[in-house]
C-alpha cells in the first residue's frame, strides 16, 4: 500500500510534468508554425489586407482597423455597434 | 513529579460573570502514584486536570513538573523542576505531548477516520516515521483487546470500544502521566469495571494516573493510592489509603 | 528521513485522509476552482495567441491607408488625391484599393470583395477563401454568381481557393480584378475605395500622415501601427489581466464564502480542539491547513491550466467560438499557434493560488489558537 502522501506527491509531480511538457510543446509548435505564419503575412501584404477575418457577422465589424469613428448609435465614437464584437473590441486607441 | 502550589483559576476575570473555578489548591504527586479526584460536577475537577495537563494556565499560583521527559525539552532549575506557569505556548505543547495522555469524558475521537488513524494521530507532529507509528498503534489496540477493530470507522464502534481506542490514543506518545476525566461517565457497570482493569494494568507498568470521577466504582476501588475531594474549587479532604 | 520531513509527511497524510472524508465537498470545491482557472487561463491563452498571430500576420499590411470621409462616413476617394499624395516627400508609391462588402441573402453571410492590385487574376476569375468555398460548395473551376448593383447576376470562375490554413485572413474573401469589381459595384470612374500609401522610411510615416491631412482635411490616414494597435487593444494584456484580477477577486470571494459557510463548522472547530488537546501545536494545525490549501489550490490550478491549454491549442477554443462568432454565418476555422506569455501564467498562478491559501489558513488560525482544554469540556 502506498501512503496517501506518496500518491498525492506523484500526482502533483506528474501534473507539473504535463504542464512543462505543454510548454515545450508550445515552444516547438510556435517555432514550427512561424514559417507558415510568415507566408500568410506575405499573402496579406500582397493582397493588401488590413484585418483578420475574425468578426464577420456584419460589414461594419469586419475591418475594425478601418472602421470610421462617427457612425450613429454608438456608445463611443468609434465603438463597434454590433454584439458581440462591440463587447470584445474596444474603440481604436487614440494616437 | 507534579507540584501545585496555591493554584487558582478564574474565568471571565473582571467581568460580571467572573467565576473562580479553582481556589488555591496545593497538591503534590509522586511518579507512579495514582490519584483520584472526587467531587460533584462543577466542582472544578476538569479545570484542575487541564491545568495539571498543561492545557490551561492558572490565574495565580505555580505548577512545577519534573521527570525524564521534561529534562530533555526545557531548562530545569537545580532541583530538576520546571515552572510551567510561565512557559511559552510551544513548550507547553511539547510537554503536554510527551508527558501526558488524556482520556476525555466524551472520548473526543475524530469521526470519519479509522480507529487506527485516531490512535496514530497524536504522534504525527512528533516526527517519527509513519511505519513505526502504525506499528505502535496496532500494538496498543491489540493489547487493549480491540486489535480486530483497527480498520473500522470510530462511529461504528461500541461505547466500550471507543473508550479503548481513546485510551490507546492517549498512550501512543508513551506518556508518563495518564489523565482521565470522568472516564466511566458514559459506560455501563461491566465496561466501567473493564476500564478499571486497564487502569490497574497501566499502574502496574508504572504510569502515573490522575482520574477525576464521581463514580463510586472508581473512587471506591483499590486503584487509588490517594483520593482527594474537591468542592467549589477547594481541596476538602485528603485521605491516604496506602 | 529526518524528523522534520517525517512530520511533514505524516501531517500531509493526515490532511489527505481528512479531505477524503469530505469527498463530496472536496470534489465540488476542486471542480469550481479548476473551472475558474480553466476559464481565465483559456481567455489568457486565447487572447495572447491571437494577439501575437495578428501581429505577425499584419506585419506586411499597408503602411498607410488613406480614407476619405464625407459627412462623417467613409466615402470613395478621388484618384486625383493619389497623384497629390504621391508627390509628398518620402512617399514611394500610392496604390488605389478597391474593396467592398457583399451580402449573400441566401445564406445570410457577408463577404469581403477586394480587387487585386497586380495582374494575378484574369477578368472573370475570382480567388476565394476556404471558408466561403466550403459554405457554397465551391472548388477550382466552379462558377459563382454575384448580383451586381444593377440587379443583374454576373458569373465568375473560381480560379483559386486560398489555403484553409490562411482562414484567419481570407475566410470570407473574394478577390477579383479591378475592372470586375468596378463593374459589379458600379464604382464611379476616377474614384477608389481608399489609397494604400507606401513610405520609403518607416520613421516618416507619421510625418507623411500629417502632411496628407494638411493637404486633404477630409482624409483620414490609418497607419500600419494603428492597425496593429487595434489588435493589440483588442487582446490587450491589461484588459486581460484586469479580467483576471476582477474575476479572481470575485471568485476567490465566492469560493471563500462558500467554503467558510460550509467550512469551518462546529465539527471542524471541534476537530481542531481534539487535535490540540492530543498534543498538536498551533503550528501543526496551521501546517495541516496549509497542506489542505496547497492540495486544493495546486490541484485545481494544474487541472485548469492543462485543460485550458488543451481547449485552446488542441481543440481551437470550441467554447469561445460560439461567443466570438455571434451571428456570423461565415467564421474562420483556425488553429491557433500556441504563443504563451509565461509572465501571464505566473500572474495567474499568484492570483489564483495565494488568495485561496490565505482564505484557508486565516480562519483556521483563530480556531487553532483556542485553548486545548475546550476539547476536554465535551468539544469546543
Amino acid at each position: 500500500m502506498f501512503r496517501p502522501s506518496t500518491i498525492f506527491m506523484s500526482l502533483l509531480f506528474s501534473g507539473i510534468c504535463i504542464v512543462c511538457f505543454l510548454f515545450v510543446h508550445a515552444q516547438m509548435r510556435s517555432a514550427a508554425d512561424l514559417p507558415l505564419l510568415k507566408k500568410h503575412a506575405r499573402l496579406a501584404g500582397q493582397l493588401g489586407l488590413t484585418d483578420l477575418a475574425l468578426c464577420t457577422e456584419a460589414r461594419y465589424t469586419r475591418h475594425p482597423s478601418q472602421s470610421d469613428r462617427h457612425s450613429a448609435f454608438q456608445e463611443h465614437p468609434g465603438a463597434l455597434e454590433h454584439f458581440p464584437t462591440g463587447a470584445f473590441i474596444p474603440p481604436p486607441g487614440k494616437k | 513529579m507534579i507540584e501545585l502550589i496555591d493554584v487558582t483559576k478564574t474565568f471571565n476575570r473582571g467581568a460580571a460573570n467572573e467565576y473562580r473555578a479553582v481556589r488555591g489548591i496545593t497538591l503534590e504527586l509522586a511518579a507512579g502514584e495514582s490519584l483520584i479526584i472526587k467531587g460533584p460536577s462543577g466542582s472544578g475537577k476538569t479545570t484542575l486536570l487541564s491545568m495539571i495537563g498543561c492545557m490551561n494556565r492558572p490565574t495565580s499560583g505555580r505548577i512545577r513538573l519534573t521527570g525524564e521527559t521534561i529534562a530533555g525539552l526545557v531548562d530545569t532549575d537545580a532541583s530538576g523542576f520546571v515552572e510551567v506557569t510561565s512557559l511559552p505556548e510551544r513548550f507547553l505543547t511539547a510537554i503536554r505531548r510527551r508527558m501526558f495522555g488524556f482520556v476525555f469524558q466524551q472520548f473526543n475521537l475524530i469521526r470519519g477516520i479509522t480507529a487506527l488513524e485516531n490512535v496514530m494521530q497524536p504522534a504525527y507532529p512528533v516526527g517519527i516515521p509513519r511505519r513505526q507509528i502504525q506499528h505502535d498503534a496496532a500494538e496498543l489496540l491489540a493489547s487493549l483487546g480491540v486489535g480486530h477493530r483497527q480498520t473500522a470507522l470510530v462511529e461504528h464502534l461500541s461505547g466500550g470500544e471507543q473508550q479503548r481506542v481513546a485510551i490507546a490514543r492517549a498512550l501512543i506518545n508513551k506518556p508518563s502521566v495518564l489523565i482521565a476525566d470522568e472516564p466511566t461517565a458514559h459506560l455501563d457497570t461491566v465496561l466501567s469495571r473493564e476500564f478499571m482493569e486497564i487502569a490497574a494494568q497501566l499502574k502496574k507498568m508504572g504510569t502515573t494516573l490522575i482520574i477525576a470521577s464521581h463514580d463510586p466504582l472508581v473512587y471506591e476501588s483499590d486503584l487509588a493510592d490517594r483520593t482527594i475531594v474537591v468542592r467549589d474549587g477547594v481541596l476538602v479532604t485528603t485521605d491516604t489509603e496506602l | 528521513m529526518t524528523p522534520a520531513l517525517d512530520r511533514q509527511r505524516n501531517i500531509l497524510d493526515f490532511t489527505l485522509s481528512s479531505l477524503l472524508r469530505r469527498r463530496g465537498k472536496l470534489l465540488s470545491l476542486v471542480f469550481i476552482y479548476s473551472t475558474v482557472v480553466f476559464v481565465l487561463a483559456s481567455i489568457m491563452f486565447f487572447t495572447h495567441a491571437l494577439r501575437r498571430e495578428a501581429q505577425i500576420l499584419l506585419a506586411d499590411a499597408p503602411e498607410l491607408v488613406v480614407q476619405r470621409m464625407v459627412g462623417g462616413r467613409h466615402d470613395p476617394i478621388p484618384l486625383e488625391y493619389a497623384v497629390a499624395i504621391s508627390e509628398i516627400r518620402g512617399v514611394s508609391g500610392v496604390q488605389p484599393r478597391f474593396w467592398g462588402y457583399y451580402y449573400d441573402a441566401d445564406l445570410g453571410a457577408n463577404y469581403t470583395l477586394q480587387a487585386v492590385s497586380d495582374n494575378s487574376l484574369q477578368t472573370g476569375n475570382i480567388a476565394i477563401g476556404a471558408g466561403l468555398a466550403q459554405l457554397r460548395g465551391l472548388g477550382n473551376g466552379d462558377a459563382f454568381s454575384l448580383w451586381g448593383s444593377d440587379g443583374q447576376p454576373r458569373t465568375f470562375t473560381v480560379s483559386r481557393v486560398f489555403s484553409p490554413a490562411s482562414d484567419l485572413l481570407t475566410t470570407d474573401l473574394i478577390m477579383t480584378t479591378e475592372g470586375d469589381l468596378r463593374e459589379l459595384f458600379n464604382f464611379s470612374k476616377g474614384t477608389a475605395t481608399d489609397l494604400s500609401v507606401a513610405v520609403r522610411n518607416p520613421r516618416e510615416v507619421q510625418t507623411v500622415a500629417e502632411r496628407i491631412v494638411e493637404l486633404f482635411p477630409d482624409c483620414r490616414p490609418i497607419t500600419r501601427e494603428d492597425i496593429q494597435r487595434t489588435y493589440t487593444a483588442v487582446f490587450d494584456w491589461r484588459s486581460g489581466i484586469l479580467l483576471v484580477t476582477a474575476s479572481m477577486a470575485i471568485w476567490a470571494f465566492v469560493i471563500f464564502s462558500w467554503d467558510r459557510a460550509s467550512g469551518i463548522s462546529a465539527s471542524e472547530r471541534q476537530e481542531i480542539g481534539i487535535l490540540k488537546s492530543t498534543g498538536w501545536a498551533t503550528e501543526d494545525i496551521l501546517l495541516l491547513k496549509l497542506w489542505e490549501g496547497i492540495i486544493v489550490s495546486l490541484t485545481s490550478f494544474l487541472l485548469g491550466l492543462i485543460g485550458a491549454y488543451i481547449h485552446i491549442f488542441f481543440f481551437s477554443a470550441p467554447l469561445f467560438t460560439s461567443v466570438l462568432k455571434g451571428w456570423a454565418t461565415l467564421y474562420p476555422s483556425f488553429r491557433l499557434t500556441p504563443f504563451i506569455d509565461y509572465y501571464q501564467v505566473a500572474i495567474l498562478f499568484v492570483l489564483s493560488v495565494f488568495p485561496f491559501l490565505l482564505a484557508t489558513i486565516v480562519p483556521s488560525w483563530r480556531a487553532a489558537i483556542i485553548d486545548p482544554d475546550n476539547a476536554m469540556r465535551g468539544g469546543a
